[in-house]
């Protein structure tokens, strides 16, 4: 009797590692993956005068350290990025403007789903205006968009309830119609931004 | 077997999670701009001049706590009064987020009128709300006050407040002897007596379906609480016990009051029957019990309480009669009052000896000062939570006045009382309920 139980207990065991390992459970990157890139992205990004940088084609991004009071802003008038193009990450203290660290990197999938989110996350930011709502509502879109970055369509996935803070958040997708400066790979777009969610909290 | 069932919990949760794969972008913040609102002058047809404009009113009221701004009409580049009219090109170049358009028509019935309007969803030109009104002229400033309340409603998420009143009582400082118990528009506008004495009146408090308030009057030479209706006038009074009778506060059904009695020998809180006319003890202590507030949901009721040594907030439970500490921070808490969620309070905090109101988050412990003037005094709050009314003391011409300040801390304004004696406001609640 306590042979079949052990025997039992240690195939339920072997058992539950296989499933666990073809789920992908054991794939840590990716679930800080996706933790990352649901969670607002801290980062205040500039760009540097591309006199400074013309020695090569490289594109500079300085990631300064981001005080709680900072919000993230976008300049996104420098911002030219080609499909696969390298850039160069320069991290620094918001309070030292000077490079501390230099890092020649390439982007790697996640960090340019990363840097295109914050862009829509900025885009967006910029135009929604917020009704005085309850707390701890939120409502999440699903939009549809096409390389250009042009919004063919919006749907409501999941109201918060409250009509006129749904109605908040249509309207900010409505008046941003077209993303600006989502110029990445056809793979990069198909994989991730055809179709996605916003998430809008208070 | 409960290990199992775990097991496969887990297994399925995180394979959800992994085969889900869309990416989901979080917008956590917006712009600070007020939201921006075209009203354009309202289609008038008939014979006599309007005795208000509608679009003034509006404008006046949805400017008040700064959360909206409203197009002046000398900036707008047509005036439509139908949707067909609309062009959204125009309003979206002068950066309007909602435009209502309508009309005031002559009725059948004399001295009647209709009102129609919309409510448009500039940017995604929709119809977000269309409506029908019909008033007597004499009431087109109340319609106006109406209309506003809708369109706070349906832009902002919340009831609007601009048809509610405020309770208040005015000692005028020229007349040391005499006390009015007063009621007012939000804006100030038909301010109006309902009982005057030479005794202190104190505490008003509404009923839950604004139609009466209760109060506590000495005209008899001690404390005794009374019901005033106020279609009527008439007033009937609580039964008397010996001793203080003060603090009435309605329950949220309208069937109860509960009051402070000390005819135990020390202020304890008491729960009055309306119903059968009787008084039922809540709290028994040596300490003093004052001050009680309903929570919204009727299940217990938060008051002030000396029992530590200085006074503090406590909250009972109506059925298990528990009763907890809420409030740990400074050493003088008091005057609580819920806000309509039931998950904050605000109450008057005493910080390096001034008098603060201050806003208490019952669930985070997060306790936020919102008033930056002095000696501030009995707050009351508005039906839909997001302003609050306080007594205080205006430095500058040293009287008290009545003043207020929205939810975020970022609004304040003062209401001038013109006898320069006005205390103890209290907030109807929502009374042309549509």
């Amino acid at each position: 009797m306590q042979n079949l139980f052990a025997g039992f207990f240690v195939s339920l065991l072997i058992h539950t590692g296989l499933v666990l390992s073809l789920s992908n459970i054991f794939n840590i990157d990716l679930l800080n993956f996706q933790a990352e890139y649901a969670a607002p992205i801290p980062a205040y990004l500039v760009f540097e005068q591309p006199a400074l940088t013309s020695k090569k084609e490289f594109k500079r991004i300085v990631i300064n350290d981001v005080t709680p009071e900072s919000k993230l802003k976008i300049d996104i008038k420098e911002m030219v990025l080609k499909p696969d193009q390298e850039i160069l990450i320069l991290e620094s203290k918001a309070t030292k403007p000077s490079i501390v660290k230099k890092n020649k990197i390439n982007l790697s999938e996640k960090n340019r789903i990363l840097f295109f989110s914050s862009i829509i996350e900025g885009q967006i930011r910029t135009v929604w205006k917020k009704p005085i709502v309850p707390e701890g509502l939120s409502v999440e879109l699903v939009l549809s968009m096409v390389p250009t970055g042009e919004i063919l369509d919006v749907k409501i996935k999941r109201p918060s309830g409250n009509e006129a803070f749904d109605r908040s958040a249509l309207i900010a997708v409505a008046k941003v119609k077209k993303f600006e400066n989502l110029s990445m790979s056809a793979k990069l777009f198909d994989d991730n931004f055809r179709n996605f969610s916003l998430i809008f909290r208070p | 077997m409960k290990h199992l069932n775990k097991i496969i919990f887990f297994l399925l949760f995180f394979s959800s999670s992994y085969f889900y794969s869309q990416l989901r972008i979080e917008i956590t913040g917006g712009t600070d701009e007020p939201i921006k609102v075209a009203m354009v002058p309202f289609e008038w047809t008939l014979d006599l001049a309007p005795p208000f404009y509608l679009h003034e009113i509006v404008k006046k009221d949805l400017e008040s706590f700064a959360e909206f701004s409203v197009l002046n009409p000398e900036d707008m580049l047509s005036y439509p009064t139908l949707e067909e009219e609309v062009s959204y090109r125009d309003w979206r170049l002068l950066k309007v987020d909602y435009l209502i358009i309508g009309s005031v028509l002559k009725s059948e019935i004399e001295g009647e009128v209709n009102i129609s309007y919309s409510i448009l969803d500039v940017s995604r030109q929709k119809n977000v709300h269309k409506a029908l009104m019909m008033g007597s002229l004499g009431s087109l400033n109340r319609i106006g006050h109406n209309i506003s309340d809708r369109i706070y409603e349906k832009i902002n998420g919340i009831p609007g407040i601009f048809s509610t009143k405020i309770a208040y009582v005015d000692k005028p400082v020229a007349n040391k002897e005499s006390y009015d118990l007063r009621i007012t528009d939000i804006n100030g506008e038909g301010d109006l007596s309902l009982f005057l004495s030479s005794q202190p009146i104190l505490s008003p408090d509404w009923s839950p379906d604004g139609k009466q308030i209760a109060y506590v009057s000495f005209e008899e030479g001690t404390s005794r609480i009374y019901i005033q209706e106020l279609s009527t006038g008439n007033r009937r009074a609580l039964k008397h016990e010996k001793g203080i009778n003060s603090s009435p506060s309605w329950s949220p059904d309208g069937n109860f009051l509960t009051g402070v009695l000390s005819k135990g020998g020390n202020p304890d809180l008491y729960l009055y029957d309306l119903k059968n006319n009787n008084w039922k003890q809540l709290t028994d202590h040596y300490g003093i019990d004052t001050e009680p507030d309903w929570s919204p949901n009727g299940k217990s009721l938060i008051f002030t309480s000396n029992r530590s040594g200085s006074p503090q907030i406590y909250e009972i439970n109506i059925s298990s009669m528990r009763v907890k500490r809420k409030t740990f921070e400074g050493t003088y808490n008091a005057r609580a009052r819920y806000l309509p969620d039931g998950k904050k309070i605000i109450y008057v905090h005493r910080r390096k000896g001034v008098f603060h109101i201050a806003l208490h988050n019952l669930k985070t412990g997060r306790i936020s000062i919102l008033t930056d003037t002095f000696l501030d005094e009995s707050p009351s709050v508005a039906p839909n939570g997001n302003v609050i009314i306080y007594a205080t003391k205006d430095k500058t011409t040293d009287t008290d006045v009545l003043a207020g300040v929205t939810i975020n801390g970022k609004t304040k304004f003062i209401l001038p009382s013109a006898s320069g004696g006005a205390r103890e406001p209290a907030w109807s609640p929502i009374l042309d309920k549509y």
